[in-house]
């Protein structure tokens, strides 16, 4: 039985205790990863959502209409993707909500794309999760990877770093569009000399003697080390970093979110990266510590990772375009989601434009790990947004 | 100095995949079996270290005992699930030709590996065994990891052990009777059931050693890391001459020393196609040697 | 031949053909979306596994790469026919008259065939010097080397990432019809000298070379008809998903086809397309039971990640019971029919060591 259908049979049941019973229901449908590999992470995102959904339908639901969601497992397979897709659109979604991943999101995407329908992916932060690679009616409700790794260059470059070294994971998109932002970023803020050397390999080597070897015989140790990448073979290259006795600071991205892996380096000190938000209890935003409150309280557990909060963005974004468009039907919804400019979601800022369908800054929040313990640094939003060039480098 | 490094990279990286394809070859020998299950016997003995569980933190359990215990009962644990794996699925299939064989140890290796995904979930278990290993060896400028170090003497030792076993007991004696032929061994009085068995055993031993050094090197489990193990394995098995223990362990060896060789030494551009480099080499190392590095007289074909 | 002993010999692939126009007319008549969705898929992949056969069940020799020819098959087809801007956006590295050029997908099938079929006759020429296991190892070293290689050509096929956009072709007729022809062309090879002569050499290949049998051109014809029916199937799939990724054509594509070639059986036309039907029936029954059916009121599903499990205790329950596969390595016969004639069964009736 998947985890959460106990919780969502009560959320169901809570659905109908609401007014305007008799009016058309709205149908959200989820095609995501119930099952295989991608279901560890897109489960918290769709127990959000159907939080936002419940809360919706809580003060009266949408256009006076109450909302439905349907679901339908990818099951990690981009065939049953598509299947999920057709579907949820078949079941009369207007809106589809798929994976946290452009590559087992988009089959499903694509399919409500076809039907016409809106199709929004929880967390993937690939630019083609959008008009250019799905069509005209497919979003990304969170930002490009390439623009993460310019954040992180502008902070890394605040901290009074000079020197740094990129070491690439080169097994997933993700992380190449963010070390692709970051080097990027990096070399224009610090100089072309700045970025001392490049390195990759692939998340499931058994050793990365020969890197680690690499950055040892540098002339000088970098400041700080870029690790584009992430678990098993993230924390398993810091492990494995430390132990060869390599002190600078290691910077990465929200893909290493989380403590659940930190058990694997104990007493990791020097560990940045970014997140949404802080699950560790020391959350600067009031809004979003209410948030993940409400979660741990309905859900009875915490989330592994901050990435769930995107889910209750989406739902509640797609909410304000619907009561904007006064209607559910995707084109009008599109259009009205289409004029976002700077739109606050749950304190985050949305923009979208006809041609750009994912955020190009977003507040991210910098964390770091010191003696084993996660610690919320600060909030920092990119100054400058990634050109088209790297946006879409190919 | 550089290049010094560099070939103690290779060499460290060469003994795991020399006891991988040990443990694969060793089969192979007797029963012509490739057995893909291997890298999931491999992260099953990771995973018994840790409190099965799918919650994101993990708690140790065979993981926190002392070591000798650790090892010992690690090693037992995945020697049953080899004899296990051996009596349920490989033996009413003995007869069967090698691609059934082959596609019966896929088909155990991804039962193994849903099984293990449907109780500790995708999300990858991390723990820290041993944290004392990991610590570096700084010898005139050269970085020795002391885990290194153990796994080569242990790869070694196993070696000599292997080799005194096969050569000097009976039990051995009968082994190498079977890898060279089966039928007539059987004729000659040798007991096929404990003849394989021991062989799943001995492989299950090799896996549980491979696990734990993969886990105090890296750190995390997770439910497909026996895959990338055991793909080198089976290559380093062929090239380095099937039938011949000897030639799994050259096998493997080469494989890991020209994969780190190749990562050391392949401009940055390149260096992604890291992979694709390493198995040109394999077909090289095919076609100027079919059978393999070491020849086995008796895997010849008789015409 | 005539068309009385074509007839004949037709039952191993009129059989299996008969079977899978009978599961798409039922799918068409009486089954859902979802459910002709599956049946595409199932035909899908019995073009692949026909394909797979067509090298391994005559050559004897087992292999791990023919995925990479649906790789190169799936992004043939991209390049000749995705919309322009989409190339011109995401594939700078293409040559420029693709960026002004594409075609129907019709016609784009055959290029992409032909251009994995030249793919295979030049890697062919090197691997399959090779024999038994080192063969096998280097179709294993294909594999990598076409997903490394794929993966890192990011001007070109847009790396690790999903190319999304195939205009739709592939639905139940045209799957159906691609299906039925590749049986038919399997047949057709393997009733051909060619096709008799490379199974001589499957069941002894000395015996086979001393008679004058030219092993490794007849194995390397084999390889490149296989590569080119493969890639066909790359294509259908593309234009099926309408996105495609090389992560997609690896390891667990490359064995699920071989385990539904053996389980069918794999010396066998009929095995193959046979073991396709069963094993793609069985995981829709299991996918189904996932998603929950109604039982006289009680709604029993099983647990998520279920349906993997038990699609392999059952595969290995067969291969256990039958260990040369469902047919016995046996085509299927016209029944209530005297042939007289040779069929296409190898004479020892059971095929030696593959």
């Amino acid at each position: 039985m998947p985890k959460f259908l106990v919780p969502t049979a009560a959320l169901a049941a809570g659905m109908f205790v609401g007014p305007a019973l008799a009016e058309e229901p709205i149908i959200i449908g989820f095609a995501t990863a119930q099952s295989g590999w991608m279901a560890a992470y897109d489960e918290q995102p769709v127990l959000a959502a159907q939080l936002a959904i419940a809360d919706i339908n809580a003060k009266g639901g949408l256009l006076g209409r109450p909302i439905e969601f349907v679901m339908a497992d990818t099951k990690t397979d981009r065939a049953q993707g598509a299947k999920a897709g057709k579907e949820v659109v078949d079941k009369g979604a207007s809106l589809v909500v798929v994976s946290c991943d452009y590559d087992m999101g988009s089959p499903a995407a694509f399919a409500a794309e076809q039907a016409g329908v809106i199709s929004i992916s929880l967390c993937a932060n690939d630019p083609k999760m959008g008009v250019q690679g799905v069509g005209p009616h497919s979003f990304s409700w969170s930002f490009a990877a390439q623009s993460g790794g310019y954040a992180l260059a502008e902070w890394a470059h605040q901290q009074g770093w000079k020197t740094a070294y990129s070491l690439l994971d080169t097994t997933i998109e993700f992380d190449k569009s963010t070390c692709a932002g970051f080097n990027s970023r990096w070399k224009e803020l610090a100089g072309e000399a700045a970025l001392i050397g490049e390195d990759t390999w692939k998340n499931d080597d058994p050793s990365i003697s020969a890197q680690i070897t690499r950055i040892q015989s540098l002339p000088e140790a970098p400041d700080v080390i870029m690790l584009c990448t992430y678990n098993p073979g993230g924390a398993s290259a810091i492990k494995q970093l430390r132990a060869a006795g390599i002190e600078s600071a290691l910077l990465s991205s929200q893909a290493m979110d989380g403590d659940y892996w930190l058990q694997a380096v104990p007493d990791l000190s020097g560990f940045y990266y970014n997140g949404y938000m802080s699950i560790f209890g020391d959350e600067p935003d009031a809004e979003r510590q209410a948030l993940l409150d409400r979660y741990v309280a309905t859900y009875d557990k915490a989330p592994t990772t901050s990435n769930f909060i995107t889910g209750y963005a989406l739902i509640d974004g797609y909410a304000k375009a619907v009561e904007r468009a006064g209607t559910d039907d995707p084109d009008a919804v599109l259009a009205e989601l289409n004029k976002f400019k700077d739109e606050s979601v749950i304190g985050i800022p949305f923009t979208f434009t006809p041609e750009m369908h994912i955020q190009l800054k977003w507040p991210l929040l910098m964390l770091k790990v010191e003696n084993g313990k996660h610690e919320a640094i600060e909030y920092i939003t990119s100054t400058a947004e990634p050109p088209m060039g790297l946006l879409f480098p190919n | 100095m550089y290049a010094v490094q560099i070939a103690v990279d290779a060499i460290s990286l060469g003994s795991l995949y020399a006891l991988v394809a040990l443990g694969i070859g060793l089969i192979f020998g007797i029963m012509r079996l490739i057995n893909f299950a291997h890298g999931d016997f491999i992260a099953l003995g990771a995973y018994a270290l840790i409190v099965p569980s799918a919650s994101a933190t993990t708690t140790l359990f065979v993981g926190s005992w002392p070591w000798p215990l650790m090892v010992a009962t690690v090693i037992l644990f995945v020697m049953l699930v080899a004899l296990v794996t051996e009596r349920a699925a490989f033996r009413p299939m003995r007869h069967a030709r090698p691609a059934t064989l082959l596609i019966g140890s896929f088909a155990v290796s991804f039962f193994l590996q849903h099984v293990v995904l449907s109780v500790y979930s995708s999300r990858p278990k991390a723990l820290s065994i041993a944290p004392g290993l990991s610590e570096p060896l700084i010898v005139g400028g050269i970085r020795i990891l002391k885990l290194d170090l153990v796994v080569i003497a242990v790869t070694i030792s196993l070696l000599i052990v292997l080799a005194v076993f096969l050569k000097r007991t009976s039990y051995g004696i009968w082994m190498r009777a079977a890898a060279e032929d089966f039928r007539m061994a059987r004729v000659l009085g040798v007991r096929a059931n404990t003849v394989i068995a021991i062989a799943f055993a001995i492989s299950g031993l090799l896996a549980a050693i491979v696990s734990i050094f993969v886990v105090i090197k890296g750190g995390l489990l997770s439910y497909r890391m026996g895959v990338p193990l055991v793909l080198m394995g089976f290559v380093a098995t062929v090239i380095g001459g099937m039938g011949s223990l000897v030639g799994a362990v050259i096998g493997g060896y080469t494989v890991g020393m020209v994969s780190v060789a190749l990562q050391a030494v392949l401009p940055t551009g390149l260096r992604d196609g890291r992979d694709a480099f390493v198995f040109i080499a394999v077909i090289l190392i095919l076609l100027w040697r079919p059978g393999g590095i070491v020849q086995v007289a008796a895997l010849k074909e008789r015409v | 031949m005539t068309i009385r002993r074509y007839l004949d010999v037709s039952a191993p692939a009129a059989m299996p053909a008969l079977l899978i126009v009978g599961i798409a007319l039922a799918a068409h008549l009486f089954g859902s979306n979802l459910l002709q969705h599956s049946v595409i898929e199932m035909l899908i992949m019995v073009v692949l596994v026909v394909g797979t056969y067509v090298f391994v069940g005559n050559s004897g020799i087992l292999s791990f790469g023919h995925v990479s020819f649906m790789a190169i098959g799936a992004y043939a087809t991209a390049w000749l026919t995705l919309p322009l801007f989409l190339k011109k956006l995401n594939m700078p590295g293409l040559p420029t008259f693709l960026h002004e050029w594409s075609i129907p997908v019709t016609p784009a099938a055959f290029l992409s065939g032909l251009l994995a079929a030249l793919v295979g006759l030049v890697v062919g020429i090197p691997i399959l010097r090779l024999s038994g296991i080192g063969a096998s190892i280097a179709t294993l070293s294909l594999l990598v080397i076409v997903t490394v290689g794929y993966s890192n050509w990011d001007s070109v096929t847009l790396g690790t990432s999903s190319i999304v956009g195939l205009p739709p072709y592939t639905d139940l007729w045209v799957a159906l019809i691609w299906a039925v022809s590749g049986i038919v062309a399997a047949h057709a090879y393997q009733i051909s000298r060619h096709g008799l002569l490379l199974r001589a050499s499957r069941d002894d290949e000395v015996a086979a070379q001393a008679i004058g049998v030219d092993v490794f051109r007849e194995r390397l014809i084999a390889w490149t008809v296989s590569a080119f029916i493969v890639a066909i199937a790359g294509v259908l799939y593309a234009h099926f998903l309408g996105t495609i990724s090389i992560d997609a054509f690896y390891l667990n594509l490359t064995f699920i086809s071989l385990a539904m070639l053996v389980v069918g059986g794999v010396s066998s036309l009929t095995g193959a397309v046979l073991g396709v039907v069963i094993i793609s029936l069985l995981i829709e029954v299991l996918r189904e039971l996932e998603r929950g059916i109604d039982v006289g009121g009680l709604n029993i599903a099983l647990p998520p990640g279920s349906q993997e499990i038990a699609i392999a205790v059952t595969m290995l329950l067969i291969l256990i019971m039958r260990p040369d596969g469902l047919t016995r390595n046996r085509e299927a016969r016209w029944p209530f029919w005297e042939t007289g004639a040779p069929d296409s069964r190898d004479f020892k009736g059971q095929g030696r060591e593959t």
